[in-house]
């Protein structure tokens, strides 16, 4: 196999480029988050919350915040996943490396000794969601231990363990709080007729492109384990 | 799976890298910029470290008196290289972009410091407030 001879100042280059950091600027929000393949959702706003300031590195500051707002909330254009704003279309692939992958042993148990919390807060925002953290019941069996320190640990710890599964999703926001709700009112509708066989494919393909896209010259990593089931 | 690119060596850096091949022999045009500590360019510190020859952490955490480039402190990229630290606040009440410090880890050349300066102002202009330092 080729191995690719680069100079110094090529390899900077090339990691700058991937990052839509040079000219021309880019000039589409959404193409943007495509682009990078994600924005970390950080609040600390000592100048602008995260999301924000990487966009208006790449934008410039025709970039309006409320266009972000709008491309999550309205367009759907964009989703929110714990912790992250991603592409819709590499959310599948998200959800299922997550699902393929062994959940942390603690986790595992806790998620199975509250299971009829699981079905409470699903049947719950079947019928009135989106709901925000705070509206949700805790009806958990067995506590998460770091609870009581802070308000509805439980609800927010089982909402987002939930949303790594794709079994919610978050629909919106009210400030920092988040809403949730069903992923199929949320996420845009996936291509029908594929069965699970051909959504594990198209899974797989698009944590490859994930794959592709995010590393743009970094040091070699040890080879990943491969998806085993698709989405939500 | 395999690993994303193509393996490559980098001259004068340790290791094999992964590059994505249609950014090989790329025009490239530079610009001056202002990133996030999050920013993907500089969220691995040690790829930052090698390839970019950048000392940087996010310095909130930290106690005051022990911050070296402050609290919230964004990288400086010109061109393909991180060359300083920018120590600023939005003050919203005040209406203020306070700029507390302009970190050159090597002295800015006019040109660049005018570059920086115009990228504050348009940091500024975004967040709707005025620079002040």
């Amino acid at each position: 196999m080729v191995v690719h001879q680069l100079t110094l100042r090529e390899a900077r280059r090339i990691a700058v480029h991937a990052q839509l950091l040079d000219r021309p600027r880019p000039t589409d929000l959404v193409d943007v988050v495509e682009r990078l393949t994600f924005l970390q959702i950080d609040p600390t706003a000592a100048i602008a919350p995260n999301a924000d300031l990487v966009l208006w590195s790449r934008l410039g500051s025709s970039y309006d915040p409320a266009d972000l707002v709008k491309a999550i909330e309205h367009d759907r254009t964009l989703v929110e996943t714990v912790a992250y704003i991603r592409p819709p279309r590499d959310v599948p692939a998200v959800i299922a490396e997550v699902n393929a992958a062994e959940s942390h042993p603690f986790m595992a148990e806790w998620l199975v000794q509250n299971d009829s919390f699981r079905r409470d807060i699903l049947a719950l925002l079947e019928t009135s969601g989106p709901l925000l953290s705070r509206d949700i019941p805790d009806t958990s069996v067995v506590a998460w231990p770091s609870s009581g320190w802070t308000n509805n640990r439980n609800t927010t710890k089982m909402l987002e363990a939930l949303a790594h599964r794709g079994q919610v999703a978050i629909s919106g926001r009210k400030g920092r709080q988040r809403y949730w709700d069903l992923p199929e009112r949320v996420y845009p509708p996936r291509p029908s007729r594929a069965g699970p066989r051909e959504r594990c494919r198209r899974a797989q393909r698009t944590a490859a492109r994930l794959r592709r896209n995010r590393p743009t010259l970094r040091p070699g990593q040890p080879e990943r384990e491969p998806l085993r089931g698709a989405g939500w | 799976m395999g690993q994303a690119g193509e393996q490559a060596v980098v001259a004068g850096l340790p290791g094999t890298w992964r590059v994505h091949p249609p950014y090989l022999g790329l025009p490239f045009s530079g610009r001056t910029a202002l990133l996030s500590p999050f920013d993907r360019l500089v969220h691995d510190r040690v790829r930052a470290e090698v390839l970019f020859g950048f000392e940087y952490i996010l310095e909130m955490y930290k106690p005051k008196q022990k911050r070296r480039w402050g609290y919230f402190a964004l990288p400086i990229l010109c061109r393909e290289g991180l060359v300083g630290k920018l120590d600023a606040t939005a003050d919203r009440k005040g209406g203020r972009l306070v700029v507390n410090a302009i970190h050159e880890d090597m002295p800015f050349s006019k040109s660049t410091m005018d570059a920086v300066r115009r990228e504050i102002t348009d940091l500024a202009t975004w967040l709707r407030l005025d620079v002040c330092d």
